[in-house]
This record gives structure tokens, sequence and C-alpha cells, in this order.
């Protein structure tokens, strides 16, 4: 089964992504913010990294650089969920390594079909 | 006398005045589930608007004019009968 | 709630606008680039979570006020007082909304239009040309601040009306209603009246704070007629309002978030074409059409309802204005960037039945080709190189069968970021024109709307981390629990530290029956285990009602800032001991008392700056809201050092109204005259005041507190100010009482009251001022009789030689209590006085005891 670290401080969000993925047949992981994300992945491994772009402690772009430079994560797909729609705000989760850029809020059955291709769910 | 209570009914009547205000509060506080039913009612003084924007009660009927319809326009109205 | 996520949203809305809220107050104080950053991130996580349920008007609303926060966080915009009022009172109104969503799961009919007044006001604080789009490019600059909170529909009823208009405010003073106003009446005979709102000045008062003759609305209203004509009409209150006369194109206010959709930029060319082709019915159906299938909430849905209304009769240069407010500020966008329908839509003819996932997987595809023409930093080249290998290998096996193989060989050739993204683009680029990633946000729908669309799992909430792993202590696990339940089980351990007691009697009449002492003992063995069992059981469902009193002091920073910038005081507000914790109950109970004590305390003892400087004391005064908990109770102070209380003043008014005798007070100490506040319908203020009404609510005070089982007393000195002390009761639920005899009867009294028993021979009784004393470690207590107190019939027979006395605490004084014995210990429940026992004056309540018979339980403060 398809293991899917989920990491953003809202606690509505994270239930909501939990709710449309396990529905879909995916496990999920949270984190509450980018340190803490770290601290998962090193302990277990997933196949799809869904990230916040504001979050104390540790943002998702310093997450997503710091997890590209680690042999946990750095293969693991990544997409950043933001609330800005901005093209510079796109460019800047791509140069920090994010393989996809998505605007909140997220659509259920986006992040389903998302998290079945990159997740590497085979039909 | 503008203001008749009968169990859960505050009926107001005519013109209501500033005295009728604090009655009709104490009425309220006494009865918080109460509907009041302004049906009857011609003109209600400021401060009887007051007191049902402070009170909350369903009502029954609105008074005509803009300035009350604008006072009372958050209160919820009582279910018919 | 039947919706698990809008019941996650709920609390955690409410912790972020809390926080947000804190910390502006904060902010205001010391600036801290952290404090800015927390209330960002707080309102930020509003907006993005709140856009997971179909409630745009908060959505909106809290947009605004980040947009506001950027701006504050670029150093663009200084956060002056006016702008932290504006912020917070938007956070209050966001704060109603959550409280209507967690009842009716909707937001109130009027959200939208209380909506465009506060992001109005939000954004005429932008700079112009900042990076939101300035509220209003058609208002003039004369225009209250209000007109946009007015509904559209009666704005454009004005603007259709022409002649004169005029916007105007009447805030009635509060004592008007002495004079004989009735602004209600004034307001709606106002000549050519449109439309009005009417709202608090502050906040709606609770009912049991309100005074029914004091004036506290605002109006705000818009007429047409002649500026003289109305003058004529409010000369009267002319102090009380303000005028402004405005031109209708100020009537024109577009509040909302932009909508940068393409569609608006063809709208415009229409428009404008028929505009000036006159061909006006043609434009009111072309925006009738456009509003059709766009969001209500925006920016451009409110210009188009306007053009709708307007086309008609308005000039062509205001129509143009207004075609110019949609399309102007959507930028021109390359084709290649431009979104495109949602995934659903246009798919091309495909063979697969997992057509989205094809496409899904394009799109993916596509945007790993644009990610490696990011430029990246050289330590983060390979790592990225390889999370697209992998992205590109797990679409492969949804790609059509010739586009995979060709993409899967060439992935099997190693090779740098420019032959990847050859790769990627081989065959992509006829899709990635076609194809987009997120769509324009307000022509899509969002994701949830309040009722589900989505199957959620039911009722569960989401559990955190459930694997920490041994890295770092996992976040503690928290449930969720209705509090109906709780008080279920509080009433079911209650009942049984009560039933329990039973044990004891039958332990007794078990050794008076049988004889059986062994028997005896082994039951009250038995009954001490349960004991401990019952009263740990209690102690754990207490704790889990038990809330820290920070939940009520965490208003008093706000409520003490508003206060003294309204009264043009200063005073710092300091909170000790937040972290002790009490009873839900009565902590809620607490909540309206002690908002009145600091209102009293900042309305009538702190002095204005001027008078305290006369006073020599420092400008700045001081209320210090303190906690803490003392045996079974939780002491609350409120302390100001401010002027104090004149007990002269107070002796002479209290004698006046026929409070006391002047024999009664000559003998009465300035400690307890001050008391006298607490008395119904007292009042130190002669004259009105806008906060505090009539310095009723003392007495409405303590009433609060004592129906919660506590006590209140307050403690002054003239010059230096007063300190009001509420005493409650850690838990309402169960009690410890003792049981005093009189006249054969059993009374409860509860133990907290109780400093001791003694006995005190009659000779050492003496009679001071017409009342009985004794001397007690250097001290005189007065006694009193219980049976006299409660008209019990006087004893038969020879007076005792000593006399059984409870010391009991009533506020802070000792009194003695004459009784004829002392009896047992226990903890009861004590219900309050219902049916035929309601008007018994005396006592505070019922217990049930062990062998059925109903004990009625002393209130002390009514003996004396």
């Amino acid at each position: 089964m398809a293991r899917i670290l989920v990491v953003d401080d809202a606690t509505t969000v994270r239930m909501y992504y939990r709710d449309v993925l396990e529905e879909a047949g995916f496990t999920v992981e949270e984190a509450v913010n980018g340190f803490e994300g770290l601290e998962k992945a090193v302990a277990e491994s997933f196949d799809l990294v869904l990230v916040d772009v504001n979050m104390p402690k540790m943002d998702g772009y310093a997450f997503l650089r710091q997890g590209r430079t680690m042999p946990e994560l750095q293969a693991v797909p990544a997409v950043m969920i933001s609330t800005e729609s901005a093209a510079q705000d796109r460019e800047r989760a791509y140069a920090a390594g994010a393989n996809l850029y998505l605007v909140k809020p997220v659509r259920p059955e986006v992040l389903t079909e998302v998290a079945t291709v990159m997740a590497g769910v085979v039909p | 006398m503008p203001l008749e209570h009968d169990g859960a009914t505050i009926r107001l009547t005519g013109h209501c005045s500033v005295e009728d205000a604090e009655p009709l509060l104490d009425v309220l506080r006494a009865t918080p589930d109460a509907t009041v039913d302004l049906t009857e009612a011609a003109w209600l003084h400021t401060a009887v608007l007051q007191v049902l924007m402070v009170a909350t009660p369903a009502l029954r009927g609105r008074p005509d004019g803009l300035v009350p319809a604008a006072c009372l326009a958050g209160l919820p109205a009582a279910e018919a009968g | 709630m039947t919706n698990a996520l809008l019941a996650q949203f709920i609390p955690e809305a409410r912790e972020l606008l809390e926080r947000a809220g804190s910390g502006l107050l904060a902010l205001e104080k010391a600036h801290s680039a952290e404090a800015l950053d927390e209330i960002f991130r707080a309102v930020h996580t509003l907006k993005g979570t709140s856009g997971l349920f179909d409630i745009a008007p908060l959505t909106n609303l809290v947009h605004a006020a980040e947009d506001l926060l950027v701006e504050v966080r670029a150093g663009q915009l200084a956060l002056e007082p006016e702008i932290v009022d504006g912020l917070l009172d938007s956070l209050d109104l966001v704060g109603h909304w959550i409280d209507a969503l967690e009842t009716r799961e909707v937001l109130p009919d009027d959200a939208a239009d209380a909506m465009s007044g506060r992001v109005v006001t939000l954004r005429g604080w932008l700079q112009v040309g900042g990076p939101a789009a300035a509220a209003s490019p058609v208002a003039s600059e004369a225009a209250p601040d209000w007109i946009g909170a007015l509904p559209e529909s009666v704005r454009q009823a004005a603007y259709a009306a022409g002649g004169p208009l005029i916007a105007w405010s009447y805030e009635p003073d509060e004592t008007c209603f002495f004079r004989g106003d009735d602004p209600a009446h004034l307001v709606e005979q106002a000549p050519g009246l449109l439309g009005v709102r009417v709202l608090p000045r502050e906040t709606v008062p609770a009912p049991e704070f309100c005074d029914p003759v004091l004036s506290w609305l605002r109006f705000e209203a818009l007429c047409a007629a002649p500026a003289e004509a109305l003058s004529e009409h409010l000369r009267y209150v002319s102090d009380q309002v303000q005028l402004s006369p405005i031109t209708k194109d100020a009537l024109v206010i577009l509040a909302g978030p932009e909508d940068t959709a393409e569609v608006f930029g063809d709208f415009g060319v229409r428009a404008r074409a028929l505009v000036a082709t006159e061909a006006r019915a043609e434009l009111k159906a072309a925006a009738a059409a456009l509003l059709g299938i766009i969001g209500p909430a925006t920016r451009q849905a409110a210009a188009l309802r306007w053009i709708a209304a307007l086309a008609p009769t308005a000039d062509a240069d205001a129509l143009q204005r207004l075609v110019a407010a949609i399309d102007g500020a959507a930028p021109a966008r390359p084709v290649s960037a431009a979104m495109t329908a949602p995934p659903t839509a246009a798919a091309p003819a495909s063979t697969g039945t997992d057509a989205p996932l094809r496409q899904r997987a394009e799109v993916i595809l596509a945007a790993q080709a644009e990610m490696l023409d990011v430029p990246v930093e050289a330590a983060l080249d390979a790592g990225r190189r390889e999370s697209v290998r992998t992205v590109a290998l797990r679409c492969l096996p949804h790609l059509a069968p010739a586009r995979a193989q060709a993409l899967n060989a060439a992935l099997a050739q190693p090779g740098d970021a420019a032959a990847l993204r050859a790769v990627l683009r081989e065959g992509g680029d006829t899709v990635s024109a076609a194809v987009v990633v997120p769509a324009p946000k307000a022509v899509q729908k969002p994701a949830v709307s309040t009722a589900p669309t989505v199957p959620l799992a039911a009722g569960a909430p989401s559990e955190a981390s459930e694997n920490g792993a041994g890295s770092g202590a996992a976040p503690a696990r928290m449930l969720r629990v209705d509090q109906a339940k709780v008080d279920t089980l509080m009433n079911f351990a209650a009942e049984l530290t009560v039933a329990k007691n039973g044990l004891a009697y039958l332990a007794g009449r078990v050794e008076q029956v049988s004889g059986s002492r062994q028997l005896g003992r082994e039951i009250k063995e038995q009954y001490a285990v349960i004991d401990r069992i019952a009263q740990s059981l209690q102690v754990g469902v207490m704790a889990i009602r038990m809330m820290p009193v920070s939940q009520v002091f965490q208003r008093f920073p706000r409520l003490v800032r508003d206060t003294m910038r309204k009264l043009g005081k200063e005073a710092e507000l300091v909170i000790q001991g937040e972290d002790t914790e009490a009873d839900k109950n009565v902590l809620e109970s607490l909540a309206d008392p002690l908002i009145h004590m600091v209102r009293n305390a900042l309305d009538h003892g702190i002095e204005t700056p001027a008078e305290r400087l006369a006073a020599g004391k420092p400008a700045q005064g001081t209320l210090r809201l303190s906690a803490r908990q003392e045996n079974d109770n939780v002491i609350i102070e409120v302390a100001d050092d401010g002027k104090g209380i004149d007990p002269d003043v107070v002796r002479d008014k209290a004698v006046r109204v026929g409070l006391i005798t002047p024999d009664h007070a000559a003998q009465m100490t300035a400690d307890e005259i001050v008391n006298l506040v607490f008395a119904p319908g007292f009042s130190t203020k002669e004259q009105v005041s806008d906060l505090s009404g009539r310095g009723v609510g003392m007495d409405v005070v303590r009433n609060a507190v004592r129906k919660a089982g506590g006590d209140v007393w307050l403690a002054s000195r003239l010059g230096q100010g007063s300190c009001v002390t509420v005493q409650l009761p850690l838990t309402m639920a169960v009690t410890r009482i003792v049981t005093v005899e009189a006249r054969g009867q059993q009374y409860g009294v509860a133990m907290d009251a109780v400093a001791e028993t003694v006995k005190v021979p009659l000779g050492q009784i003496h009679r001071i001022k017409q009342r009985e004393t004794f001397v007690l470690r250097d001290a005189v207590i007065p006694l009193v009789r219980l049976a006299d107190s409660l008209g019990l019939a006087p004893a038969t027979g020879a007076p005792p030689d000593e006399e059984a006395v409870m010391v009991a605490r009533v506020g802070r004084e000792r009194i003695g209590i004459v009784v004829d014995g002392f009896r047992e210990r226990m903890e009861v429940i004590v219900r309050p006085l219902d049916g035929l026992l309601a008007g018994l004056v005396g006592f505070s309540g019922t217990a049930l005891l062990g062998d059925g018979r109903v004990l009625l339980v002393l209130n002390l403060p009514d003996l004396i």
C-alpha cells in the first residue's frame, strides 16, 4: 500500500487530506511542520510527500531543500500545496525541489489522481 | 397596556414607549424562550427595539419602517401558529 | 454536527483567531518581527483552511486581512491603532461566523454584506498601487467609509434615485431616552430615507447586564434629500450626527477578491463596444449572462451587478469605469501559461478507462519539464533529478503505449538535466498547452462544501502521529468529546460518591441490628476501598472538565485596550496565575461578572492621566487580574491602583437611599461600608457613565457569584486603589459538608465555610451594641443563633452551661454560629431549591443523604 507523508500545520487540512487519501486506499502519515516531516521521513519510507508552504519552525521550502539532499527523501516525489497562485511562487517551489505545485483548495479528485500517479500506484 | 404576557407569547400592541422597555426586558429574562408578537405593534420606541436586539426572541410579525426592519433583521421568525 | 471536517475546523479556527488577536495586541505594545510572523501565519493558515469549505465571505475577509499584514510585514504600512482596530474587528466578525458555523453549519445570511463593508475598510488602508487593487476605483474620497456596508441594492436604488444624496451617521448619546428622544423614530422620519443600517456602538450587551434605559445604538443612513432639509430635521441632535453630502459615484463600492479569469478580458472588449454604441439592453444582458457563470463574491461580480442595474440609466462614463474595474486588473497572459478547464473536461479521445489519470500524468510530466527549467542550487541538483526520474517512471503506466515506450527508452539512458528535460518535452508539447495544474480559484468551486461532497471518515478525529519512531516526543493524542458526555459521567461519579455514604450507614445498622461488630467492620473496610476509588474517579472526571482561567482572562487584554482608548486613560494590564485551573462551569459563571468588574475598575477606579499625575502617581495605571487556588476554592482578584472608594460618600449614599440607618452606619467599619456597593440598587457613581451604566451591576455580580456557590467582596483605600476578590468553588459537583443540629433538626453547612468549632462558656458571651459576641484568640467574633435566624421555636428547659459554636467564614469576616450540636461530615450533591422550596431564604439547596433523608444546606450569608 502506498504511503504518503502530509506536512501541514493546519489540523483541518491534514484531516482533509487524510480523509480523501485513505478513502482512495493510501496510508497517510502526518507531520505538523517541516522539521517533524524530516524526522518522520528519516524514520520511515514514503512514496509521496505533500507539503504546505507556511509553517512554524521549518517551512515547506526548507523542508524540500533539505529533503533533496538526504538519501531518504531525495528521490521521493514531492507536491507543494500553497494558497498562492502567482508564477513566482510556483518557481520558488520548483527551485526548492517540488515536483508539482498545487493551489489550495485542492479538489478531492485532483488530490486522488495526483497521489495515484505520483505515489506509483499501478492501475 | 401595550405589553401583554400570555404564557410563552408576549404581545406588544400600539405605540410602545420607553416605559415599556424595562418590563419587557424583565419578562424576556424570565421567559427566555418567549415569542414576541408584533403583528399589532404600530411603533416600537428605540429602547424597546434595543431590548429585543439584546434578548433576541423569536418574532411574529414585523412593524413597518426601515429602522425597525434594520434593528430586528437578525432576529428569528416565530413558527406559524 | 455531522461534518467531521467542519467540526475539526471550528476549534482550529478559534485557536488561530485567538493567536492572531493576542498577537496584534502584543504587537501594538512593542514591535516584534516574530509576533508579526506569528499573526501572519495564523491568518494565512485560516485563509488556506477556510478554502476547504463553501464559506467565501469568510475566506475573502481573512484574505483582505492577510493582504494588509503582508504590507505591514514588508514595512510598507505602519500598524496604526485604527488599523489594529480594523483587524481586530474583522477577526471578531470571523469569530461570530465561526459560532454560526458551529450551530448551523452555514454563515449568517448577512455575511456577504458584512464582509464587503469590512473588506472596503481593510483594503482602504492598502497603498494605492499595492499588490492588491484598491477596493473602490470609482468611489469619491469624501464619502464615509461605512457606505460600502449598506446593502448593494440600497446603494443601487440611491444611484438611480438621482438628486442630492446625504450619507449620515447618528450616535444618540447614552442618556437620550431621559430627554424623551426616540432616535429610531427620528431616523425613520428623515426626509428621503433610502436605507439604514443599525449597529451597536460597541457590542450588544448581554441581557443580564443590559440597562434598558440607556441608548447604545449607532445609525448609518442614506437619504436622497437636500442637506438643509436633513439638517433641519436633525437640528436637536446635531452634535450627535455627522452629515456627508456624497456624489452618486461614491455609492459604487466594489469589494471582494480579484478574479483574474481570462473571460473578463473578453467581456471588457465586448462591453466597451456596447457602451460606445449605446446598446444598453445588450450590455445588461451580457453582464447578467457572465454573472450566471462566475462566483458572486468577487470584485468583478460586484461590478457586473452594478452594470446590470445601471445599464439602462447611467451615463456612459460611469459604465466605462465599471467595465475598466472588471478587466483592468486582469493581466495579459501568455497563452501557454493559461489555465484551462478541469481535467475531466475536454479529455482527448482515449482508449483506456483511466483517461483522467493519463491526462493527470501528462500534466505532471509537463510540470517536471517546467521544474527543470527553474535554476537550482548545485547541492539540490542531483536530488531533484532523481525525484524527476521517479516521477517520470511512475507516470509511465498511465501514458499511451507509444509515448510510454519512447519515454521509457529515454529514461533508461543516463543523462544530465538538459537531456532529461528534452525527453520529458518530447511528445509533451502538444499536451502541455492544453493542460493545467491549478485552475483559477474563483471559477473553480471549493473542494468541500459544508455539506460534505467527499466521503469522509465518519466522526473520526484525525489521529496524530501514531508512530513517533523514537524521534522526538510524539504529540499528545487528544480526544474531542461532547461536553454533555463528560457532564453525564460527572453526575454518575457524584452520585456514586453519595451512594457510597449509604455503606457507612449500613455498617452502623449491621452493628446495631445483628450486633456483629465483625461484619460491620468488614463493611467499613469495603466502604473505605470504594470511597478511595470513588474519589479517584471524581478527581479524574473533574480533571477533564478543568480549564485554565486563561480561557476567561484571554479576552481582557482586548477589553482593557479598547476601554482605555475610549476613555482616554492609560492602564497596563497585569495578569497573574492564568494557569490556575477550575471547573468549566465555574469559569463560565465567572465570565460576565468579571467583565463587569474590570469595566468598573477602568471606568470608576483608574483616573485620567492628568488626575493621576496631579495625585503624584504615574500617568499609566495598573490593573491586576490574578487567579490562585486556595483549598477547594479558586480566588480571582481584580485590583486597580486608581482613586479607591470614599467610604464617607458610600455611607451618605447608603443612608440616603435607606439601605442602612444612620445608627447602623455609625457602627460600621470603613471596610463594611465600602462593601455596601454590592447591595441591590446601590450606585457609587452619580452621573451616568458610558461604560458600566449607572453603577448598577455590582449586585448582579454578587448574585451571579453566589449562585455559583462563591462570594465576592471589596477592599479599598481612598487614593490608592481597590481590589475586588471573587471566591468560587473549584467545582460545583460535590460539596463536603458538616451537619449541625438546631432544635432537633439537622442542617448541612459547607465545610469550606467552617473555620473551626469551639465550645464557648455562657459567661464568655457578651453583648456589644445589641449583638452577642465572644472573644476567640483576641478577636471579637459576632454570634448568630441558628435557631433564631431560622425562626425556630425557642428552646425549652434551662440554657446549657456552654454553647456549641461553629466559627464560619462569610466573605472575609468570621462569624460564630450557635448550634445545638455537630453531627457528621459527608460529601453530598447540593441541588438548587425548586418547587415549593424555591422561595426559601437561608438555604442554598438540598442534599439527598445515604439513608434517604433530605438535608437542607444552609446559605450562611443569608443568616447574617
